[in-house]
């Protein structure tokens, strides 16, 4: 890290005597915006804290509470079918007539027995279908489609399929 | 009970209530007895979320009960009640029924929605002012008069008037009052007040603790971030007053006391939501009440009937899920463990409390005219 980006070195900037009587009011200005800026990135950049001890007992509690409340079980496994659409494209479906899920994620690994599932996509309790463009010709990729609500995950079999040829 | 059960079926809301009225008191009578009840060791005190009521319910006869198509000369039962049937014996194995809060039912019932609908079947019942009733409609009227505006069946979880406590409005108010310490803020239909008898055994403390829980929830969303200066987010404070909140209401609840009354409010409330909620139920069609929120069919309703509902009736349609989840949990007790209050302000993923104090802050402000995001002035 260059001394510049360094928040404390950046804080202590305004201080120094070249910065705020050498270079006038819009160096300051500038150092000024500089160390806010390190600010504001750092806390965007901050990971939420995950939930711990008493608040997560508290957080799961809650969860629980409404997921009891609407009547919400553990979502059914989707049962899922894909189709190479193009070269680049492939189309997953599926049918869930429980009205349990609140939303579906879409994991996609490469090879024919891979594993290391990446979420691609999130999609809403109403989707029924989605198609997953950008892949490479002739390559074969796993999909795997996991139903969520408040009480869990529930994932799908894998499916495999290959795109089509150029 | 009844909205939250119809929303988790396909075409739920026009299903339940073209079913027979034996039928719903069959699913009242199913959930009450596949509810929340965790065994222990030890078991939680009777009144708690997880164990509200240790009194028994009846067995329905194996489902589907009796009930024919109309007309049908084959004698074979319609089913119509299996998906629901299907979805309470599931319960169980997800921990069993729960159901509203009480706080759902007055916040609900504060719209003024049941003398509203009473009207409404009043007049479907005893004149034509508001059109014939369809064959769809009078399915809902013949179950919501027969289970909201008769005498009960006897022996039914749902019978909570007798000649001891006969009138129902009596009964509905004083669990309101009771539990929260509060009255509904509408009186009789000619706008003079309801007249009952207020015990003293009443958590009269119930809305300053409430709202000071509010107030201190919000200033802990707003420092959420502040990583600077003084932080005045006081976890104790939150945490003291979910305990304070908890020992009031179980205090209310002991030995299940309260656990029928609340049982059946919320039902009856929760089916008269469901019924402004979906404006393809025969009964909105009929009356040509169709609108764009629950607060706008009411309205529309109400014009009919000529009894005005609360003008702020969409704050309290909107409120009522919320803070009844919110108080379940805090009846739980895990909400004023040391470390839990956290929950109650930060959104993290998979936090929905957070959003859901949010939303119970906006509307008690709009509804109380406390605004409980302002700071407190001291007086001197």
């Amino acid at each position: 890290m260059s001394a510049s980006n360094d928040p404390k070195d950046a804080q202590q900037a305004p201080q120094a005597p070249e910065a705020a009587s050498g270079s006038g009011i819009g160096s300051v200005l500038a150092t000024l915006d500089q160390v806010f800026s390190t600010f504001r990135a750092q806390l965007q950049d901050q990971a939420p804290e995950p939930f711990d001890g008493a608040a997560k007992v508290a957080v799961d509690t809650f969860n629980d509470i409404v997921a009891g409340l609407n009547f919400r079980s553990l979502p059914a496994a989707p049962e899922i079918a894909a189709e190479p659409i193009s070269s680049t494209e492939i189309e997953l479906t599926w049918t869930d007539d429980t009205l349990n899920a609140e939303g579906y994620t879409v994991r996609r690994c490469q090879g024919r027995d891979c594993t290391d599932f990446v979420d691609v996509k999130q999609l809403s309790p109403t989707a029924r279908s989605f198609r997953d463009a950008s892949l490479s010709a002739s390559t074969t990729y796993r999909y795997q489609l996991v139903a969520f609500n408040l009480r869990g995950e529930t994932p799908s079999d894998p499916v495999t399929v290959t795109t089509k040829a150029i | 009970m009844f909205r939250k059960l119809a929303a988790a079926v396909v075409d739920g809301p026009a299903r339940l209530a073209s079913l027979h009225p034996v039928e719903l008191t069959a699913l009242l009578e199913l959930a009450w007895n596949v509810r929340v009840s965790v065994p222990g060791p030890p078991p939680p005190p009777t009144g708690h979320p997880d164990h509200r009521s240790d009194t028994p319910g009846l067995t329905i006869p194996p489902v589907p009960l009796p009930v024919l198509n109309p007309p049908n000369p084959t004698g074979a039962p319609p089913g119509l009640a299996n998906v629901f049937v299907n979805l309470l014996v599931r319960a169980p194995a997800f921990g069993g029924v729960r159901w509203d809060h009480l706080i759902y039912a007055y916040m609900i019932g504060n719209t003024r929605i049941r003398p509203i609908f009473r009207r409404v079947v009043h007049e479907l019942l005893h004149a034509e002012k508001l059109g014939a009733p369809s064959e769809g409609t009078q399915l809902w009227l013949r179950n919501t008069e027969e289970l909201f505006f008769r005498d009960p069946p006897p022996f039914s979880i749902t019978t909570i008037t007798s000649s001891v406590r006969p009138s129902i409005d009596t009964t509905e108010r004083q669990a309101y009052y009771r539990m929260f310490g509060l009255d509904l803020n509408h009186g009789n239909d000619d706008n003079s007040p309801y007249e009952f008898v207020k015990v003293a055994a009443a958590n009269k403390e119930f809305v300053t603790s409430f709202e000071e829980l509010l107030r201190e929830t919000w200033i802990g969303f707003i420092n959420l971030n502040t990583t600077s200066g003084a932080k005045p987010t006081d976890d104790a404070k939150i945490e003291d007053l979910a305990r304070k909140l908890n020992s009031q209401l179980l205090d209310r609840r002991r030995f299940g006391n309260l656990s029928r009354d609340e049982f059946y409010l919320v039902a009856m409330l929760s089916w008269f939501h469901m019924t402004v909620e979906n404006i393809n139920l025969p009964i909105i069609r009929d009356l040509r009440a169709e609108g764009t929120t629950a607060e706008q069919v009411l309205f529309k309703i109400a014009q009919m009937v000529g009894l005005p509902a609360n003008g702020l009736s969409d704050h309290y349609f909107q409120v009522a899920d919320a803070i009844s989840a919110v108080l379940i949990a805090i009846e739980t007790g895990v909400l004023q463990i040391p470390g839990a209050a956290r929950a109650f302000y930060d959104p993290a993923f998979p936090n929905n409390l957070s959003g859901t104090m949010n939303t119970i802050i906006t509307h008690w402000s709009a509804i109380t005219g406390h605004d409980v995001k302002a700071g407190k002035v001291a007086v001197r």
